[in-house]
């Protein structure tokens, strides 16, 4: 009998998810063209903005649906998880949504600690040796998410996973893999922009100036 | 009694029950915004970390604006603690969630709102807990200043100390489950 490994035919499957993903994250505006500045300080000519996404609530829903079969297909098929953690502002709707889908417990972590009321920096319940996957909209050099992720192992957190749609490929990778977290994604940057250049929804010259950015900032990349 | 108020009490009993079996509210003495203080903190970050009552709680605000809240385009929720709220309800309504950020200090140029607000969009502003009501008006007043209508609040708790006055003079209803009262009658600390 003829055996197909799982790992290809949910790779095939995520592709096609991908591309379905490409087309409503354009629907909605979530992907600019322009000059902006990241908070590396870094100018870049796209932004991917998913804080829109909630005023979307049937788009936002079927994103949802496609972060938790990378969750199930990723990391739920080889080990067990505790919680679901989301990362302020945008990652913290998807995480929710997330949370509710699978059902797992949902805790976040505060950009900075609050001076009023309890004074906490993880909000919500997370116990000693808890297995948490870490939830957010998108990574670029994954700088911010490992400071979410440290305060979550100082609070006993076992952390070993973060779920993006899309990686900016920016270093984020390989900058978690350091640190032992493995990153997974719908797609990276240079899939979306190719989908979208397929269906002639970017020309050729946005295009071609979008790759360029991409290619000279990925790891190993142009210098 | 008509059938509305009817569903309201059993929701407010249920968001009852998970108050004390959370332990949502906490004794000592925290220090709230603007100088004030309480002996009763309410930590309603906690029930998402439940997710049967964090469902049951999302189920509320959505009936509460279904029935008490005749139009609206939009919903938004007070960062952070009812950003998860916002989100669950906005699902469940299938109604835009205009995604805001933590209103920083005052002064501050940069717009907290992330979503679309469309001129004229009746918005209603979800929170966990109403005090003297000046967080709500601060968001009232952010999304009047960029077109939208605000004549509705939602909030899970009513502290009583003003927010109903103030949000009413400035022409936005209040609509809650309970008053702190009611639950320190059933807190046995």
């Amino acid at each position: 009998m003829l055996s197909i490994p799982y790992d290809i035919i949910w790779l095939e499957k995520k592709s096609i998810l991908a591309k379905e993903a490409a087309l409503l994250l354009h629907k909605v505006g979530a992907i600019r063209f322009g000059n902006f500045i990241l908070s590396s300080g870094r100018e870049s000519p796209y932004y991917i903005d998913l804080r829109i996404l909630p005023s979307y609530p049937i788009i936002l829903k079927r994103l949802v649906e496609l972060y938790v079969e990378i969750i199930n297909n990723e990391i739920r098929n080889k080990e067990e998880i505790h919680r679901i953690a989301g990362i302020p502002t945008a990652g913290l709707p998807i995480a929710t949504l997330v949370s509710q889908i699978i059902p797992l417990p949902l805790l976040y972590v505060r950009k900075q600690e609050k001076k009023y009321g309890l004074e906490k920096i993880v909000e919500g319940i997370i116990e000693v040796g808890d297995h948490v996957v870490v939830v957010d909209d998108v990574v670029t050099t994954g700088h911010s998410a490992l400071e979410q992720i440290r305060v979550l192992r100082e609070h006993g957190g076992i952390v070993n996973h973060l779920v993006v749609l899309i990686d900016r490929d920016e270093g984020g990778e390989e900058n978690l893999a350091k640190e032992n977290i493995t990153l997974h994604y719908l797609m990276k940057i240079g899939d979306l922009f190719t989908y979208l250049k397929n269906l002639n929804l970017i020309n050729q010259e946005k295009y071609d100036e979008v790759i360029r950015y991409v290619m000279k900032h990925r790891k190993g990349g142009l210098k | 009694m008509s059938e509305w108020l009817k569903i309201k009490k059993t929701h407010a009993e249920k968001l009852l029950s998970i108050i004390v079996e959370r332990q949502i509210v906490k004794k000592g003495n925290f220090a709230l915004h603007l100088g004030h203080s309480t002996e009763y903190y309410l930590d309603f970050r906690l029930v998402p970390s439940h997710p049967n009552d964090f469902a049951e709680v999302c189920a509320a605000y959505a009936d509460l604006i279904k029935n008490e809240i005749i139009e609206l385009d939009a919903l938004t929720g007070v960062a952070y603690s009812a950003i998860p709220f916002a989100a669950g309800t906005s699902v469940r309504l299938n109604v835009p969630y205009i995604l805001m950020e933590k209103i920083e200090k005052e002064g501050s140029l940069r717009t907290p709102i992330y979503g679309r607000i469309k001129k004229g969009d009746r918005i209603v502003i979800l929170d966990d807990v109403s005090a003297s009501g000046v967080t709500l008006l601060c968001v009232a007043s952010i999304l009047r200043a960029l077109g939208g209508v605000v004549k509705d609040a939602v909030v899970l708790v009513d502290r009583e100390q003003g927010a109903d006055k103030v949000l009413s003079e400035q022409g936005i209803n209040l609509h809650y489950y309970l008053k702190l009262n009611e639950i320190l009658a059933r807190i046995p600390y």
